[in-house]
């Protein structure tokens, strides 16, 4: 295993897109919390607190979660990907002939990277709105209040899930193009266009299910409030609590890295 | 001493590796030969546990995925350029070398011996496919293995480097250590090999000494073809020719000159029908010997 680990971590270091990746999750967190920070302020628009709340805060600290988890999807699906792209996989297998500790080595790494990126996403979206929104939250704003602490973990947690989804795409189809258009597929086409149909009048009493796609349970690990809005038509609806949620994502992933590493077992290199 | 036991590996219909035993001593280099498609890279891939087929393969009595230090014990070069594009070859080669703690500066050691110490720093997508094959030479070198398991390394390579190769393998295994080298290139392996498993569509065709091989394949022959034939043959072999009777009664000497041959059988009145001499190259044995085996497995022919 510990060979495992450290073929694991020399692999993920010295290849290029691990460093643009990881850049452009921590770019965009720190772009993102400046654009919610330095919006126009309340007196120029004229919505009362536009940011003041703590809402607003903790929107502002989970501001990555936007594209990081994609971004994180793609360095888990290079994992496995870029061995199968460049033939790698065999050499790494006549190192490393034993394939539990190849298998658990990547997915430790891939997810401890991920929560490494993503943590920093959130941290360094709280120091711009310390530094820069500081004067334009309401007095009783803080990292520790209502869910906040809970969306901060939560949305570290869903972005690991994604690396270990994207990670478990490329190991099942062993081709990058396949696993990159699921990973940006999947929850910006597929769920969106799901709930659309869901939402139909004639699909009324399986309207529900809508709530339990994964990408979207997944996001309720984030959501601010978890009280579904009743205005809200019930494909829409996201009213799962943060555990449920992320249990529906987490089985997910688990189930595609389950069916992963079984064929990974059997399969030729 | 490694040993392949019953080796089979199935694609669909296709059994692209059959039932093939075989063993590699130390100390010596065993070309492993066969057309392409033969099966030899199946082979290997099955062999190091790649692939997974039938029978088994032991190093000194393990199988491959039992071995305490694999990077140490055999090297392998099982494709060319199997490197991510823009990972630096001594990137490449240090993330081999951690997966068994063999420290970084091996990787510089191998890349000087062989020739890409100058590039070491260079993302290798610009390689040539002789580069590639340095590089993954390297790689097999790592671990100062006591086995070095190569899939056509001389692919590519500049006539120098060919040279190179064949001399560095011939003395690494002089060390006592083993080489398995596989080829198409038959004059470049009977140069380098001192010992053959030759392999045609999955099958064994021969497992012998280059030697043996050469001799029984490339010696030219005369063939004479006679109505009176079996007057003919003990008259030659009386002049101390070695003849044999080919399955359609011609008759095909060695050890006697063509002329002597006809001159014999002038002097003895026996007519002749054919009195030619035939050349059988390494080349020409092997795909005689490869084409046999094709038309054995399609079991539709008769084996000539």
């Amino acid at each position: 295993m510990k060979g495992a680990l450290a073929y694991e971590w020399v692999r993920l270091t010295t290849v290029r897109s691990t460093w643009v990746l990881s850049a452009a999750a921590l770019g965009v967190a720190v772009l993102a919390a400046l654009a919610f920070t330095l919006a126009p302020s309340s007196a120029s628009t004229g919505v009362p607190n536009a940011l003041g709340d703590q809402r607003a805060y903790a929107t502002v600290l989970t501001a990555g979660a936007q594209l990081t988890p994609l971004l994180m999807g793609l360095l888990g699906a290079f994992a496995f990907g870029h061995e199968y792209r460049y033939g790698t996989i065999r050499p790494a297998l006549t190192a490393l002939p034993r394939r539990a500790p190849v298998a658990a080595a990547k997915v430790l790494t891939v997810a401890l990277w991920a929560a490494v990126v993503a943590a920093l996403t959130v941290a360094l979206a709280a120091v711009v709105a310390l530094l820069l929104g500081g004067g334009r939250f309401d007095p009783g704003v803080s990292l520790t209040a209502g869910p906040t602490p809970r969306m901060a973990l939560g949305v570290v947690l869903y972005i690991v899930l994604s690396a270990l989804v994207g990670l478990a795409f490329g190991w099942l189809f062993r081709n990058i193009p396949a696993a990159v258009s699921l990973l940006l597929v999947i929850p910006t086409i597929v769920e969106p266009l799901l709930k659309i149909v869901l939402s139909l009048d004639a699909l009324e009493p399986v309207a529900g299910i809508g709530r339990f796609l994964p990408f979207t349970a997944g996001a309720q690990l984030y959501a601010y409030s978890t009280e579904g809005d009743p205005g809200v038509p019930e494909a829409f609806r996201s009213d799962l609590s943060p555990l449920s949620g992320g249990l529906i994502f987490g089985l997910l992933t688990l189930v595609l890295l389950a069916v992963a590493y079984l064929l990974f077992q059997r399969r030729d290199a | 001493m490694i040993e392949a036991t019953a080796l089979s590996k199935r694609y669909g219909d296709t059994l692209a590796v059959d039932d093939l035993t075989f063993s590699i001593r130390p100390g010596q280099v065993t070309g492993f030969l066969g057309p392409n498609g033969a099966g030899k890279s199946t082979t290997m891939r099955l062999m190091l546990g790649l692939d997974s087929g039938g029978g088994r393969t032991t190093f000194d009595g393990r199988a491959y995925r039992d071995l305490p230090h694999p990077t140490r014990t055999v090297g392998a070069l099982l494709e060319a350029k199997a490197f991510h594009p823009t990972r630096s070859a001594r990137s490449h080669l240090r993330m081999l070398a951690a997966a068994e703690g063999i420290p970084a500066r091996r990787a510089d050691e191998v890349l000087a011996l062989v020739g890409l110490d100058q590039v070491a720093k260079k993302a290798p997508k610009g390689f040539s496919l002789g580069m590639g094959q340095r590089l993954g030479l390297a790689a097999a070198l790592l671990g100062d293995p006591e086995v070095l398991f190569l899939d056509e390394p001389a692919n590519g390579l500049d006539p120098q480097g060919i040279i190179w190769l064949r001399s560095f393998l011939k003395t690494y295994a002089a060390g006592g250590r083993t080489v398995f080298v596989s080829s198409h290139l038959l004059a470049e392996m009977a140069q380098m090999a001192d010992h053959l498993v030759v392999v045609g569509r999955g099958r064994l065709i021969t497992d012998t000494s280059t030697k043996h091989f050469i001799e029984h394949a490339s010696r030219t022959s005369i063939v004479v073809r006679s109505p009176e034939a079996q007057r003919l043959g003990p008259l030659l072999a009386q002049e101390g020719a070695d003849v044999s009777v080919e399955e359609d009664g011609a008759l095909a000497l060695t050890g006697i000159e063509q002329a002597r041959g006809g001159d014999l059988a002038f002097g003895a009145g026996i007519p002749l029908h054919e009195l030619t001499t035939r050349v059988a190259t390494l080349e020409e044995a092997f795909l005689e010997a490869t084409a046999g085996a094709q038309e054995y497995e399609a079991g539709t022919g008769v084996p000539s």
